[in-house]
This record gives structure tokens, sequence and C-alpha cells, in this order.
């Protein structure tokens, strides 16, 4: 892991998870707390509107009890039911003056829509005000299935919530109670017409309940809850709509119509999170809900929680670049420092890191920088070191190659004295043997032998100038090489030939050069000496050969010129092959020559740089004298350059 | 001595001084029979039965061997290896008779179990000498197996 990402890693965790813990710590307190005081408001809220419910149910229920015992009522109700049918019967007019003065007064004082007055049949026989729409003299009491009349009968009837036959989207209730006659039989039904507008009004008043908030009222119907009021959502709710119960919604209702108060969070009708308080309302079996959206109810610690979150992630990705910025300024002069010591470890010691930070990180790159300062100049005299050395070494070889070429020219010399006093001497034992010889055969007067050795002393002493001036001719090898220059084999091999010429007519050997032959390198006289020598040697071991053939070539070996000399003579046993060159050795003492020819010519290829050798597949196979004059460093022989 | 004649095998590369050796040791008046030869592959083929020596009529055991040492061909001190590396070559006395001074060619010869190793003096008088004392030493003192 990079030092970036543990910065990062550690800021984070040291500042990101302190912030997120307080921060979700103090949200689910102060949403506790919200939630807490929410339930409180709306507790109040429905807690007062129970009681003003209550209140006023209890007031209508205590007036229509006194109403109901009003003398002007138990008298006039069987009156007014006998010429009911008859509304300008004078007696009816007379017999509605003494309720109307009563129930008119009930009705405006208690904000009644009517008093109405029915007969023992339930047939309305009187209204108080008639100028109410749905006031109907002579029709049965208004509400759902008669219900009003009947339930009224047997005492107090607070009737259900109905719609308005007369105003759409209105709502109206009877309460009901029987009236008898101070001789205590049943003479009718007192009945008051309510509208709901006003107690709706009240109901849905949402005030202090935001947004989405609202109270709610509902009975209890077959298996669910009616909701009587239009809710605040669903306008068209008012004894329409139902919720079931053991459905997932509205669930605070149906808690309510199962007679329990509570609140909490809940679900409301629309299947909405609600903050809920629920009531039973006893007197009228009614539920009453009063609620508000957790959306809205919690909104500003959920806001204070966006907050929380917006600046917590502010925070983070300022964390981030903070963490990527104090690495930069850590890491970058560590970075240059492993690039330093890359470039340093990759041999430029001229390399500086340079950085001039005063911390730990600058000091160790200054101390890194002194140590590269340092390995610098060990290195450089470390260099100078091995320079002597190699110097050394290539005095020491130059040394050691200039002994070996003394030590081979040592025991050349060595070799050369050895044959010069065995051959020089060789002869003088000759002489020396035979003139004591022909002292002894001149005593003896053999004159015959006394020739005889004198041949052989005169033979020994012509040896030994052959030998002699063989030996100057070697020794000036040497120091008689002219200048190298381009020459014509072709034309070199000519002379070569014409030169020896007597010898090669005397043995009938037949000798041929080959053609375009290319230019050689090398001292024209010399190389016309080893042509010679060689073409004198191979007429020599011609043998008993019927047909003699001698013929000069050359061929292309490994790019360089390898000049021959071939013939169909005896050839050379393999074991000889390194000794046909020495100084004076001879393979035939039959032949001719003291083998002085053979070592000129190697010591003329070495002079120029080459070498001799002989090819043979052994005896009576002929020989092939082979030599390269090598470059010696001068310019080599031209291919194109042909005869 | 018996009547028996005493073979030597004479290698010599120079005919003038195989002449000379041949005539000093005929002043001995000792009886034998020198086969020459010119060199050390001749030697070799003559001590082996090989070639033009296979018939060993033509090549009787010599009870002397005298050596030169440098012969063409083969070396006389490789002569000298082969014959002393044969199981019955190696009884025959061989003597180095050559005109080599050096050092190398002496202590080679005798590293070769040469028997003796002599060089040809420069003076005639010692030369007659050194052929008549070898006749003697070899062809008479020296008891052979």
């Amino acid at each position: 892991m990079s030092i970036r990402d543990e910065l990062i890693l550690i800021l984070l965790v040291f500042a990101a998870a302190p912030m997120i813990t307080i921060g979700f710590l103090g949200f689910t307190h102060a949403r506790g707390s919200l939630e807490e005081a929410r339930i409180a408001g709306l507790e109040s809220t429905a807690d007062l509107k129970v009681e003003k419910i209550e209140a006023f149910f209890q007031h209508l229920t205590r007036d229509i009890d006194s109403a109901r015992r009003l003398d002007s009522v138990q008298e006039n109700l069987p009156i007014l039911a006998n010429v009911a049918g008859d509304p300008l019967n004078p007696a009816y007019g007379k017999a509605k003056e003494e309720p109307d003065g009563d129930l008119v007064v009930i009705q405006r004082t208690s904000g009644l829509a009517d008093v109405l007055l029915a007969d023992v049949d339930g047939r309305v026989v009187y209204s108080s005000n008639e100028a109410h729409p749905s006031a109907h003299v002579g029709g049965p009491l208004p509400g759902p299935d008669g219900k009003a009349f009947e339930e009224g009968k047997g005492g107090v009837y607070l009737g259900e919530i109905f719609p308005s036959q007369v105003f759409p989207n209105q709502f109206a209730m009877v309460i009901s109670a029987p009236v008898h006659g101070h001789d205590g039989s049943f003479v009718g039904v007192i009945a008051f017409q309510l509208d709901m507008d006003p107690l709706y009004d009240f109901v849905q008043e949402t005030t202090g309940l935001g947004e989405t908030g609202e109270t709610l009222i509902a009975r209890e119907t077959e298996g669910g809850a009616l909701f009587l009021n239009p809710l605040r959502h669903d306008p068209g709710a008012a004894l329409t709509r139902q919720a079931l119960f053991g459905e997932a919604q509205a669930i605070p209702i149906q808690e309510a119509l199962q007679g329990r108060d509570g609140s909490g969070q809940s679900i409301d009708y629309r299947g909405e999170k609600v903050l809920a308080v629920w009531r039973h309302i006893p007197s009228l079996d009614w539920g009453m809900v009063a609620k508000i959206d957790a959306s809205e109810a919690f909104e500003s610690v959920t806001n204070l929680r966006d907050l929380g979150l917006i600046v917590g992630g502010a925070i983070l990705l300022a964390s981030v670049f903070v963490a990527a910025a104090v690495s930069r300024t850590v890491v970058r002069p560590i970075r240059s420092l492993e690039e330093g010591a890359r470039i340093v470890g990759s041999g430029n010691l001229d390399h500086r890191v340079g950085t001039t930070t005063k911390d730990e990180i600058g000091r160790l790159s200054r101390a890194f920088d002194e140590m590269t300062s340092d390995l610098k100049s060990v290195t450089a005299s470390r260099d100078e070191l091995d320079r002597e050395v190699r110097n050394r070494l290539r005095a020491e070889e130059e040394r050691e190659a200039l002994i070996a070429e003394l030590e081979g020219k040592n025991a050349e010399l060595e070799q050369f004295t050895y044959t010069v006093s065995h051959d020089l001497k060789s002869p003088l034992i000759t002489i020396t043997g035979f003139l004591g010889l022909l002292a002894q055969d001149a005593d003896a007067g053999d004159a015959e032998r006394m020739r005889a050795d004198m041949d052989r002393i005169a033979d020994a002493a012509g040896h030994m100038k052959e030998l002699l001036d063989e030996l100057l001719e070697l020794s000036r090898v040497g120091l008689i090489v002219g200048s190298p220059e381009q020459i014509p084999l072709g034309d070199v091999a000519r002379e070569a030939v014409a030169l020896v010429e007597g010898q090669a007519a005397e043995r009938d050997v037949r000798v041929t050069i080959a053609t375009g032959l290319p230019f050689v390198y090398g001292d024209r006289r010399r190389v016309r000496e080893v042509l010679q020598n060689l073409i004198e040697n191979a007429i020599k071991f011609t043998g008993e050969q019927p047909s003699p053939r001698v013929e000069v070539g050359a061929r292309r070996e490994d790019g360089v010129t390898v000049c021959y000399v071939r013939d169909n003579g005896m050839g050379i046993n393999p074991r000889y092959h390194g000794k046909v060159f020495d100084l004076f050795d001879q393979l035939d003492q039959t032949s001719e020559g003291m083998g002085l020819g053979l070592a000129l010519v190697k010591r003329i290829t070495e002079v120029h740089g080459g070498r001799v050798w002989v090819e043979s597949e052994g005896l009576g196979h002929g020989s092939t004298f082979c030599f390269t004059l090598g470059s010696n460093g001068q310019a080599p022989d031209v291919e194109g350059a042909r005869e | 001595m018996n009547g028996e004649a005493v073979i030597i095998l004479l290698v010599e590369d120079d005919p003038n001084h195989a002449e000379l050796i041949l005539r000093g040791l005929q002043d001995n008046h000792v009886a034998n029979q020198i086969h020459h030869v010119m060199d050390g592959e001749a030697a070799l083929d003559y001590l082996f039965r090989r070639g033009e020596y296979a018939d060993s009529e033509k090549s009787p055991r010599p009870h002397l061997i005298l050596l030169d040492l440098r012969l063409p061909k083969i070396d006389g001190q490789e002569v000298l290896e082969e014959i002393k590396a044969d199981e019955e070559l190696r009884r025959i006395p061989v003597v180095v008779l050559t005109t080599s001074e050096a050092e190398r060619d002496l202590v080679r010869a005798y590293h070769n179990h040469a028997n003796s190793y002599l060089v040809k003096p420069v003076e005639f008088a010692q030369f007659t000498q050194m052929m008549r004392d070898l006749g003697f030493y070899w062809l008479y003192w020296n008891r052979r197996p």
C-alpha cells in the first residue's frame, strides 16, 4: 500500500468514522426527540377534539332530553299529529305556536338545522325551521332506514351520519328521543337534525398539522372502518371509503375502533408512513385519528441528516484531497530519491537528487548525494587502478610475447648452430678421415685408392662450400625482403619455371601453370624464390614416375589465397609432414641438395606473415606444397584483380 | 670367441662416414659381417623384417647396432626408442655413433637406453683408434647373450 493510500485510510478512519458515528447518534436522538414532540402535539390535538365532540354530543343529548320533556311539546304533539294533514287549519297554526317558542330557540342556540316532531306513526308533524329545504312535514324523519324514529322511541338515539338529500357533498345527522304525554303515554318522537359541516370543519381543522397532517373520524361497519368525514387526501371519502380490519393500511383507525388509544409511527389509509395518535370516542363508538406524514414530521431532522451527509461527504472528499496533497509533498522527495537511487544504480554517478527540504527525507537525500559523490571518487580511483592494472597486464603480455619470440628465435638459433656444427662437422670428418686413409694408401702405393680418397675429399669440400653459400643466403632472407606489392602470381610462376627449365628437361618433367591466377601481395623476388624452390623440390622427388608432372596453381580458402605446387611424384609419408621444412633435413639421401630449400621457403613465407605446409595422401600419391603470404597488415590480395 | 661371424647393423646416412667406419672396423681383423642401411626407416624395416627385409635370410639378427642420430625419414632417437621398446630387440647393444656433441642428444640417447654414446672424432688418428677399440670391446671382450 502506498503512503498516499495509507494517509487517506488514516484520515478516513480518524476523521470520517467519528463524524459518521456522531452524525448518526445525533440524527437518531433528534429524530427521537422530534417524534416525541410531534406525538405530544398530535395527542393534544386529538384529545381536544375528542373532548369537544364528546361535549358537543353530550350537550345535544342533554338538550334533546330536556326538549322532549317540554310541556309545549308534550301537549301539542298529539294536537299537531291530529291536524298535521291540514297545515292551513287554524288549529295547526295554534298548536304550533307554543312549541315554536321553545324549539326555534333551541334550534338556533344549539346550531341545529331543524328540530322535528313526529307522531306515533313516525310522520313528521312539525319543523322548527320550515325554511330549511329538508323539512318536509308529512314525510318520515330523515336519515337511513327510518332508524331515527324506531330507535328514538326507546330513548335518546344518536343516529348515523348520512348524506344530505338536499345539498350535495353535505352530511347530516339526526338525534332522536321519545316524547311522552303527561300520563306517560307515547305521543311521538322529537328529532334534532344537524348539519355535519360545522363539526367537520372543526374535526378537519388542520392548524398545527402542517402540510400533510389531518384529523379524521370513522365508525365501525361490518368488518371494517367507515370514514365519516372528507379526508384531506381523499375529499370524497366520507361514508364511502372503508378500511377492512386486519389489512396493512389505515392501521391507527383500526386500533381506535377496537377501543384502544395509542400513538406512534404507523401506516395510514394511503399506505404512507405517518406519526399518528388514535383515540376511541366511547359515546359515539367512533374512532378518531390525528396524524401527520412521517416525511413531514421528520423533515427538519431529515434535512439536517441530508445536510450532515453533504457536509460529511465534503469533508471526506476534502480529507482525500488533503491526504493526496500531503502524500504528494511527502512522496515527491521520496520518489525523486528512489529515481536517483535507480539512476545512480545504473551507473550514472553524476546524478544528484538535490532535495533541499529540512525534514528527514531531505537529510536522507543529501546523505545519499554525499554517498554518490564519495562513490564516484572511489570509483574514479578504482577506474584509474583498473587502467593501471590493464596497462601493466598489457605490458606483461607484450613482454611475454617478446620473451616467447626471443625464446623462439633463440631455439631457432640454437637449432641453427647445432645443425651447422653437425653438418659442417660431418664433411670435415670425411675430409680428415680420407686424408688419413690417403696417407695410408700412399704408403701402400695404391694409386687407385688414393684417387678415390681424393675424390671423396674434394666432394666433401665442395659440399662444405655449398653449405656455406646456402647458410649465407638463408641468413640474408630476414634482412633482404623488398617492399611488398601486388604481383601477378602467373607472371612470377612463369619466371620461376624458366629458372628450373634445365632441371625439368633433364628429368623429363612437365611443368604447367594454371590459368586465371590471382594477384598476391609480397616481395616479387622472394615469392619467385619460393616458387622456384618448391618446383625444384618437386622435380627432385618425381621418383620413378613414368610421366612426371608438376603444376603451379592457387585456390581460395577461408578468404585467403593459397598458392600451391603439386607433383605426381613419390609423395610423403604423413609422419614426415612436419619434418620436411626443418633445416638441412633430407628425406632421401639419394636425392641432391641439402634440404635448405624448404627451410628457405618456410623462412620467406613466415617473413611475409604467411605459412607453408605439405599435403600428401602418402607414398606414391604425389605431394602438394601449399603456402600463403598473409597480408601482414598490408593490403590484402584483390579478388577481382586476376590476370 | 667362437668362430661364428659377428653381425653388425650400421645405420649411417653419410656414405663417406659409412666408408670410414667400415674400413676402421675391418682393420681389427675381427670376423664380422656389416649390414649398412642409410636411414631410420630402413633400419627399423631391417630389424622388424619388413618390406625388402621381410626375408630373414636378408636380415639376420645383428649382435651390435651402430646408430647415427641425424637420419632422414626417421630420426636416430626414434629408432632407438623403438628398438628398446621391443622385448626381443632391446637385448641387442646399441652404440650411438654421431657427430653431435650436443648435451640434449646425449641425455636423450641414454634416456632411451642407449648402451654407449660415441662422438665421431675429427682427428683421423682418434677416429681409427676409436674404431679399433670399439671393435675390440664389443666384438671381443664383451660377452653376448
